[in-house]
């Protein structure tokens, strides 16, 4: 595959980020060692536009992301559908928060196509494929905090080019961009959990996913909470799959949310709680996504999984 | 590019697709909905141009009743500035220069105004998805008046139905904010403290408005029931 998901993600940066700072409500700091690390919502206001192209440039120019709407017992909500090429590629390679890098101690967490550049952690090298473009690379970051030039020059060496090849897009939960692009993580949330139960997600074809967005509140860990209301009950993804029946069947009993019948109904953020706020100590299992649909074309056959948690929802939406 | 860059280039763009988007230049004023029927293009054009290019608008469509009924949601980054562009100024909207020129005017008549101008009847495609597309603007200038420092709004959201019944102006009046009341509805984030959030959303009549408090989490004014509070 002769195309580089880092070079059109920095195409989005250098031609719909960078001229358009004032606009955007973002704005680009040159480091002192070159790295150029773009604040989306950690100081700046940012907003819709901001959360949209954070979102497309994570998925490196191999989708997009369009405002939708979604009703939630009474309420029309703005939600956030995603539509992919090369599913596998664009989400197991760059789109998924799964390179975790040591810095001072913490797992700091990081999504884009950077990790692509050799195949940076085991969900990128799950797919064939690896970006050709190895100067330049462009890494997202959910933080409250703008990165600097340690964790950029540290960075940097572990994906091995020099800092001032580095693009460093940064986004707080509790801020509109950041709910946006954690609410755009709809069909990014289902591949690592297909992988994790032996499909070969090569098989996926095509996919498309939705989920609603709220969220945006100054307290951050209510902030996660909420965003992660709008996956774990209001995500719904659709696969297009090219495989046998039996694959889907075998995966189909063990693979959304609602397995977890203990704590569901409970909002993410009592959830998140409960694991003492670390990432590290959530079940693998309660990261899961909320519904898939499958849609076998070598049979015609459909398969679902899943149910979305209205209630929940609501509750969440309305903030009691 | 600058707010007032993005109006004057959304005329540009409304002039360069005239006449195929069924609307007619004459010098700097582009009629869009007056003489001709103008259409779906031209109306998110300049309603994209009226927002200073900081707002998403979207044309897509929701069921109510049994009808699916064409819809303008607009998501707006910058509230204040779409709540300053969408006061009327002599019978117009828009953005202006420093020098009192229109960047990107709106409005039935032209007057003598200076600048790029578009024009459209109330009874057009065009009044009716600007009309729509008004929700933020209007919440917003109501929170202003209400006392709300403008610091405090952050973004907008809205949904609102887009009605034309007839080229009658005062019947696609009346429908279209009777559809608009009906169904529209529009989220203002803010940053606030005040204690009468709710009661400020619930004033509101023209549609449903929520506000949603990044300080406390809640949303007002969201349900016919007993809300957030």
């Amino acid at each position: 595959m002769d195309f580089s998901i880092n070079q059109r993600a920095l195409a989005m940066v250098e031609e719909e980020i960078l001229p358009h700072q004032e606009q955007l409500q973002v704005r680009a700091h040159t480091l002192a060692n070159g790295a150029t690390v773009i604040d989306m919502g950690v100081e700046e206001k940012a907003g819709w536009r901001a959360g949209k192209l954070f979102t497309e440039s994570c998925l490196g120019g191999l989708g997009r992301l369009d405002f939708t709407t979604m009703w939630i017992g009474e309420h029309l909500v703005p939600a956030a559908t995603i539509t992919v090429d090369r599913p596998a590629v664009a989400e197991l390679s760059c789109h998924d928060a799964i390179y975790v890098m040591n810095y001072h101690g913490v797992r700091t967490t990081f999504s884009g196509p950077f990790r692509a550049i050799g195949g940076m952690d085991a969900y990128a090298r799950a797919t064939p494929y690896r970006d050709p473009c190895t100067a330049r690379a462009v890494a997202h970051l959910q933080t409250t905090e703008l990165p600097g030039e340690e964790m950029t020059t540290q960075l940097a060496g572990e994906i091995g080019i020099d800092p001032s090849g580095l693009y460093l897009l940064a986004a707080r939960t509790g801020t509109l961009a950041g709910a946006v692009q954690v609410c755009a993580r709809n069909v990014e949330q289902t591949f690592p959990t297909l992988l994790d139960r032996g499909f070969n997600t090569d098989c996926v074809v095509q996919a498309s996913g939705s989920a609603p967005i709220f969220g945006a509140v100054a307290d951050e860990y209510v902030a996660y909470g909420r965003v992660n209301d709008c996956l774990i009950y209001g995500q719904e993804t659709n696969l297009w799959v090219d495989c046998t029946d039996e694959e889907i069947e075998r995966i189909l009993p063990d693979l959304t949310f609602d397995k977890n019948q203990d704590i569901y109904g409970v909002s993410f953020e009592e959830l998140f709680a409960r694991s003492g706020h670390n990432w590290a100590h959530v079940p693998r299992d309660w990261d899961a996504p909320c519904k898939i649909n499958f849609h076998n074309l070598r049979t015609g056959h459909a398969f679902s999984s899943g149910r979305l948690g209205y209630d929940t929802l609501e509750r969440s939406f309305l903030g009691i | 590019m600058t707010s007032l860059e993005c109006a004057r280039a959304a005329f540009a763009v409304l002039c360069e697709n005239s006449p195929a988007n069924h609307c007619r230049l004459e010098g700097s004023v582009l009629d869009a909905g007056k003489e001709v029927p103008g259409g779906w293009s031209s109306a998110r054009t300049l309603t994209e141009g009226l927002y200073g290019g900081k707002a998403i608008v979207n044309v897509s469509q929701q069921r109510l009743g049994e009808e699916q009924v064409p819809t303008v949601e607009i998501l707006c980054d910058d509230p204040v500035l779409a709540s300053e562009s969408f006061t009327s100024r002599e019978g117009l909207v828009g953005l202006q220069e420093a020098d009192g020129a229109w960047a990107l005017a709106y409005g039935e008549n032209a007057g003598g105004a200076r600048g790029n101008v578009v024009l459209a009847v109330p009874a057009s495609l065009c009044a009716v998805v600007v009309e729509a597309a008004a929700a933020v603007p209007r919440a917003v200038s109501y929170l202003l008046e209400q006392g709300v420092p403008q610091e405090e709004i952050l973004w907008g959201w809205s949904c609102c139905p887009v009605v034309l019944p007839s080229l009658d102006g005062e019947a696609v009046r009346a429908a279209h904010r009777a559809a608009i009341a009906a169904h529209g509805v529009c989220s203002i984030w803010v940053r606030s403290t005040r204690a009468d959030l709710e009661t400020l959303a619930r004033n509101w009549g023209d549609f449903r408005l929520r506000l949603h408090c990044l300080e406390d989490g809640k949303t007002y004014g969201a349900s016919s029931g007993t809300g957030a509070v």
